[in-house]
């Protein structure tokens, strides 16, 4: 089968058997405030995650969240079921964030408390783990920007290549090599603080 | 590996971590995050409701009810900056509606454009003045076998030379008459002397110069003398001329001249 029948054929699945997010999207359409709500609660945290990785603010974070929902909201009329949800919900996110970046000044770093923290079993004392949070998003914050996205989508939102292509619009080695360099800048930068 | 229960040590002495422990660990990072207080999703779902009607309806929500209608939730937002923001992205309606610079710019320019292209289709339609030449009348007096006398130019432009006789009485008359009313300069007479020559008209006595003739004694003799009434009729208008010939006298002399 070539690729433009596996396409053709994944688009058709998807239209067929939509998610059950997708089909969310539908009522919002009609203005069924409910499936927003439960399109919220489901796509919340991941957001905020996102979001705070990319900006390094919790404030911010959930401030950009709630942007993307209402412009879900608007959009809803529009939304065709052409990939899965995740994929359109990141392509807003990720405008968004594209936005912000050139409106809004950095805001200053605001590093979660380890103790919220859910537990990392690497025998690493409390001062340790604040250091690598406080290292880890500093080095986040040096990736460019479509390393950065790129692997928090991977990581972070475990989405797949191709999904991860639709959202950012680029090929798949491209979102392959900037995962590829996104992690060897982690690890050199983890290695190197750790063996300090 | 569990964690030590020793104080901290004032150097931290780690093996080198391979790869596989380096991704294990940003792995880990990666799905950490700030706990979410579970309570604070109805406020963030209240928020986005509320921030979507404020759209539509385009007013904004008081501020103060909103507040209230947050906190009465009894959920404990993680900032106190975030209520903060979601309130003034709320109020700043403004900001929402206004077109963008874009668009304002773009506009003003489209009505500029509209203007001048109205601007040069109005100066492209406006009429435009012709110069035209002046149709000077033959007097009834002319044959009818003259042909068409062309309209008199005006004084700058060279005289339009008759192709016979009587139509140069007509052109001599006209003149006359332009001289009168201070259209025509006298200077164009001669000219039209000197076309008759060219058209060898016969005529029992050569064609004088058209220098005007003193007026007074020389008028009896230019009374008997064709030519001199010729020079006269040509050189000095008609009228002198008619108050000395008669009629019968007139037509005499064009028939002379042929």
């Amino acid at each position: 089968m070539s690729d433009t029948e596996t396409a053709a054929g994944a688009h058709g699945a998807i239209e067929a058997f939509p998610d059950e997010d997708a089909l969310l999207m539908r009522r919002v359409a009609t203005g069924d405030e409910q499936a927003l709500v439960s399109l919220i609660e489901r796509w919340k945290g991941p957001l905020i995650n996102f979001f705070y990785r990319s900006v390094s603010d919790f404030a911010e974070a959930e401030d950009l969240a709630q942007t993307v929902f209402i412009r879900l909201y608007r959009s809803a009329p529009r939304y065709e079921i052409r990939a899965k949800f995740s994929t359109y919900l990141f392509q807003i996110a990720r405008r968004l964030l594209l936005n912000e970046y050139r409106r809004k000044k950095r805001h200053p770093i605001d590093f979660s408390d380890p103790a919220e923290l859910h537990a990392i079993d690497t025998g690493l004392s409390d001062k340790q783990l604040r250091e690598i949070e406080e290292l880890f998003s500093y080095a986040l914050q040096d990736l460019p920007e479509n390393q950065r996205t790129a692997i928090l989508l991977f990581q972070q939102q475990e989405l797949t290549y191709e999904e991860i292509a639709q959202t950012m619009d680029a090929s798949e080695s491209a979102v392959k090599s900037w995962i590829f360099r996104a992690r060897e800048h982690l690890r050199s930068k983890l290695k190197g603080m750790l063996q300090s | 590996m569990k964690p030590s229960n020793q104080s901290e040590p004032t150097q931290a002495s780690h093996p080198v971590l391979s790869d596989t422990q380096c991704d294990a660990i940003l792995a880990a990072l990666f799905k950490n995050t700030p706990t979410v207080d579970p309570k604070s999703t109805d406020a963030f779902c209240a928020s986005v409701i509320a921030r979507i009607h404020a759209e539509q309806t385009a007013s904004s929500p008081d501020a103060e009810k909103l507040e209230k209608m947050l906190f009465s939730r009894e959920c404990v937002l993680p900032s106190k900056t975030f209520t903060v923001n979601t309130l003034d992205r709320i109020h700043a309606g403004d900001e929402v509606r206004r077109p963008s610079a874009f668009w304002r710019i773009s506009g003003s320019l489209a009505v500029a454009a509209a203007l001048l292209m109205a601007i040069g289709i109005y100066v492209q339609q406006k009429p435009q003045t012709v110069n035209e030449p002046i149709a000077t009348t033959v007097p009834a007096a002319a044959t009818e076998s003259a042909p068409a006398i062309v309209a008199a130019p005006v004084a700058s432009e060279p005289p339009i030379l008759a192709t016979d006789w009587s139509t140069a009485l007509a052109l001599a008359e006209a003149r006359d008459t332009a001289q009168a009313t201070g259209f025509a300069s006298a200077s164009s007479l001669p000219a039209v002397a000197n076309s008759y020559r060219s058209y060898n008209i016969p005529t029992q006595a050569p064609f004088v110069s058209a220098a005007p003739i003193a007026t007074g004694a020389s008028q009896s003799r230019a009374a008997t003398d064709p030519n001199l009434v010729n020079a006269f009729l040509l050189a000095d208008g008609l009228n002198d001329a008619r108050s000395l010939l008669d009629a019968d006298s007139m037509q005499a002399l064009v028939v002379l001249s042929h």
